[in-house]
Order: C-alpha cells, then structure tokens, then sequence
C-alpha cells in the first residue's frame, strides 16, 4: 500500500517536471537589428545595410542631386543579381529609395512594378463613375522621372575544406532618362571569409 | 602709467576670452569619439571634416597598436540644438591589422548636419 502511494507521488513528480520543461520553450529575446551580423558568410543584414547607405549618401553628395534646383524625380529601375544566392535586390533599392526620400533631396516616381496599382487606382476613380468629379485624379498629370537608378550585385566566392571567403560587388549607376548619359555611379565591396 | 597698465588689464583678458571661446567651439577628437566595448588597441590619429557639395564629409584615421581587433564603427550626424538628425546608423565592421592604419569616410544623410560624433564599438 505504501509502495504503491510512493509511486504514484514519485510519478506525479515526474510528470510535473515533464509539464514545466514542455511550457518553458525556447528563450526569446530581441536583439539589435543594427548590430553586425556574423552567423555565416552569406549575403545578410549587415550587407544589405551597409549598402544602402554607401549608395545613399554617396548620390546625395553627387552634384547630379546636389546640384540641381528642386529636388528631382527618380525612379527605381531593378538591380540584377548576378551571384550565385537568392538575393532580393528589391530590397536593396527600397532601403535606398527611403533613405533618400527621408534626406529630402529627391522625389520618386512610381517604379514598373508599382504602376499596375496606380494605373488601376486611377482607372477606378475614372471610369467606375461612383466618384464626385471635383475629387477624381485626372489622368495625363502623373509626373515622368529625370533620372533612373539600376545597378547590379555579383560575387566572387572561393571554398577550401576549411576556408570560405566571399566577395560582392554592389554597382549602382544614375542614368539620365532623356540624354542616356549615366550622370552618377558607384560600388561598394564587401569580403568575408569563414573559417572553421 | 596707471592707464596703460588697465589697457593692458584689458587686452589680456580679451586675448584669454577668445582663447577660451575657440577652444570650446573645436572639441577635442577624444570628445568627438564615442568607445563601446573593448576598443583600447584602436587609436585614433587623424579626424577632419569638410561640406562637401553641400553635404557634411567626415573622415576618421584610425590605428591598430595590438593584436588584430574586430570593430565596427558609425556615425551620429547632429544638426541644430545638438539634435540627431536621422535614427542611428548601422554598426559596420571594419578590419584593420596590427600595426596598420586606415581611414574611414563618412557622409552626412541629409545636409541638416552640422556637427558628428565617430562611434567605434567591438563586436562578437
């Protein structure tokens, strides 16, 4: 009788220990996203940032930005990626096109990829007839852009048993949509190497 | 005599007044740096700025006196009242060796910037 009372405590026990480390989980803790990223040689948070700010501020400064009147009218043309990784270069240009709209310096017009959503706002407004005529967005008024930005991202990346060491080049030209003339350019490089 | 003696008064203390405003209006590039974490082996040897087409340039010369470090540096662009004038920038790492130099340029992200601190920080 007492064996069997022991048991069944000592298995009560057990099985609250098994509840409390089933309901612990894994530990979660926020980090700090501007912090360098250093879990492997893949392309990560620390490129993508550290190349949207080497292009940002380099076009800031260059006269094609600085030295026109207003601020002029870009759009995001896309940036190849030429390596060897899934890399999404939307973001890049994204991260790019916010840093220079919150400098003040330039205005965007929509890019290829988001003029379906205005093409069809604007439809909308005009041909459903539900709207009051004072307030519709006429068509014929949207704004073409000066400048262009299209770039590209390509790697190098070498592997030995113990040793892998990647290289990207990030490119990135300003191109005048009316003349061609590519008024700004610059690169960034990055080179990593992971070893055991 | 007497007068003479108070215009020299004078001019000396004029001359400590000045002195005093320019040395306040330069802050040192120890006061200009900020250190997080273990960054004793970098120093920093050179630290000058410039507008630059209408953009503030900063470029900071650091050296490396002891064994290879890991650093990460950034920015903090100040505009008027002593105001930061984007968020913070993210740390980026640099690599420089024993007994090397390097220079590191910075370019303000809007022309609001007047003034900078060079933030160096260890990481890993």
């Amino acid at each position: 009788m007492t064996m069997n009372t022991k048991t069944i405590r000592l298995s009560a026990i057990a099985l609250a220990i098994a509840a409390l480390t089933a309901c612990s989980g894994p530990q979660v803790r926020y980090g700090d996203a501007k912090a360098v990223e250093t879990v492997n040689a893949d392309y990560g948070s620390t490129d993508l940032q550290m190349i949207a700010e080497a292009m940002t501020r380099s076009l800031l400064q260059s006269k094609a930005i600085s030295g026109s009147k207003d601020a002029p009218i870009v759009t995001l043309a896309d940036v190849k990626n030429k390596t060897s990784e899934y890399i999404d270069t939307r973001v890049i240009t994204d991260k790019i096109r916010t840093q220079l709209m919150k400098s003040g310096q330039v205005r965007f017009a929509v890019s290829i990829s988001e003029m379906q959503n205005q093409t069809d706002e604007l439809k909308r407004q005009n041909q459903s007839g539900l709207y009051k005529n004072s307030t519709i967005a006429k068509t014929g008024n949207m704004q073409g852009a000066q400048y262009r930005i299209e770039g590209s991202i390509a790697s190098i990346v070498k592997n030995t048993k113990d040793v892998k060491d990647v290289y990207y080049v990030f490119n990135l030209n300003l191109i005048n949509n009316e003349s061609g003339l590519l008024e700004w350019a610059d690169e960034k490089e990055i080179r990593k190497t992971a070893t055991r | 005599m007497r007068k003479y003696l108070s215009v020299l008064i004078a001019a000396f203390t004029v001359c400590t007044a000045l002195t005093l405003v320019a040395c306040s209006s330069t802050p040192s590039m120890k006061d200009m740096t900020v250190r997080m974490g273990d960054t004793d082996s970098i120093q920093i040897t050179d630290m000058r700025s410039l507008e630059r087409n209408g953009v503030l340039t900063a470029q900071v010369t650091i050296q490396n006196d002891s064994k290879s470090n890991l650093v990460s540096y950034r920015f903090k662009w100040i505009g008027k009242n002593g105001m930061a004038v984007t968020d913070e920038e993210p740390w980026k790492p640099v690599t420089v060796g024993k007994g090397q130099s390097t220079v590191i340029m910075g370019i303000a992200p809007t022309p609001d910037a007047t003034d900078f601190r060079f933030e160096l920080n260890q990481y890993k």
